[in-house]
């Protein structure tokens, strides 16, 4: 990933540990209602925003949420697309000042979504060209129905990275553990990852029999209301097994921000 | 719009070898019974005599329960025969599959 070497610190995580979240030896459910996610994570994750530079050399946000041990590393990184737009309109006001001609194949017309529609596949490629070591992976996978990209590496001292790469409304999620040689492999860590919505309902889409992809209810998306045991939801109100998508306000398990 | 009744994993199983079946026997060292997957972490001797630590996927809690598992029903230190699908890189990952209970018989735990 092409990162700037600009990196902050944040004072205060924009992320919330889940009081009571499922809780299994030491891995904890982060969410983050800024980035719209939840994670299993090994301790709470220490957070840096860096700018981030697009295929096209848009400049957008991101942030890194991740956890370090001593030999082992587990990272989210959200890489921000929602003000792709504007990101361009910029780059090409700093290009109209740097350059004599700005080309026309870079700023007319909606550049932008290219760099939307080509996410995944660059950073894929910033992924690969670190090469670090021999892929053994390197295929589709899907979270949630969320389409993606799962790249896996074995690194030369036989430690491992498990990478899963994922885009929902504007906002790229790359998850990347690594675990030494002689540790299970980190595949709870990649396969964790949900997205939800503004209002913290897990994004699930399910396809019908021609592969067309619409939103179900997910049987998990109960986000902050989890009985810290069994995983099922703490209000005592049924999820309900009709697969609709609850209104927002109705008391479906659903974590709604205003009631926390 | 027709939604499939199916009931569909949370994420696809594309790393794993879903028309390979691997049997493992080991000692379980952790296990992590969470949403979205429940994980067994398997230590299994190899045919070099050494012990490898496996990270084993399993289903949602919600799903196992289901299914009739209870949280206390594989602990640390229980010795664990397996029937799972193996990542296709060659790391020690494995998608479960079944478990081999005591009368000999299997359960499924995905």
């Amino acid at each position: 990933m092409r990162l700037t070497t600009i990196l902050k610190l944040l004072s205060l995580l924009v992320g919330l540990m889940l009081a009571g979240a499922a809780h299994a030896q030491g891995w904890t459910k982060f969410y983050s209602e800024q980035d719209q996610f939840i994670v299993n994570f090994p301790g709470a994750p220490e957070v840096r925003e860096a700018d981030y530079i697009t295929e096209s050399g848009a400049t957008v946000p991101s942030r890194v949420y991740s956890v370090e041990g001593e030999d082992s590393r587990y990272a989210i990184t959200v890489i921000d697309y929602t003000g792709i737009e504007q990101a361009h309109v910029a780059l090409c006001r700093r290009l109209e000042v740097e350059l004599d001609r700005v080309s026309p194949n870079q700023c007319i017309g909606r550049g932008h979504f290219r760099d939307l529609d080509g996410a995944i596949a660059y950073e894929a490629w910033n992924i690969r060209r670190r090469n670090v070591g021999e892929i053994t992976y390197d295929a589709f996978g899907r979270v949630d129905g969320v389409a993606g990209h799962q790249i896996q590496f074995l690194h030369p001292d036989e430690s491992r990275t498990f990478i899963g790469l994922y885009l929902l409304d504007r906002r790229l999620y790359v998850l990347e553990g690594t675990v030494p040689g002689d540790a299970p492999p980190p595949g709870l860590f990649q396969q964790s990852l949900g997205m939800l919505d503004e209002l913290g309902r897990r994004i699930r889409f399910e396809s019908d029999a021609e592969g067309v992809y619409s939103r179900v209810q997910s049987r998990y998306e109960y986000v902050g209301e989890e009985d810290p045991i069994t995983g099922e939801p703490s209000l005592g109100v049924p999820a309900g097994d009709d697969r609709r998508i609850r209104a927002p306000g109705e008391r479906t398990g659903t974590w709604v921000p205003e009631e926390q | 719009m027709l939604i499939s009744s199916v009931v569909r994993g949370h994420h696809s199983h594309a790393n794993y070898l879903e028309g390979e079946w691997l049997h493992l026997e080991g000692t379980v060292s952790e296990i992590h019974w969470m949403n979205p997957h429940s994980w067994v972490y398997l230590n299994v001797v190899d045919s070099e005599g050494q012990s490898r630590a496996w990270s084993i996927e399993g289903a949602s809690v919600t799903q196992l329960r289901r299914d009739g598992w209870a949280e206390d029903s594989i602990q640390a230190g229980d010795t664990l025969k397996l029937r799972c699908h193996p990542l296709k890189d060659g790391s020690r990952g494995c998608l479960l599959g079944y478990i081999t209970m005591d009368d000999g018989s299997e359960k499924e735990f995905d």
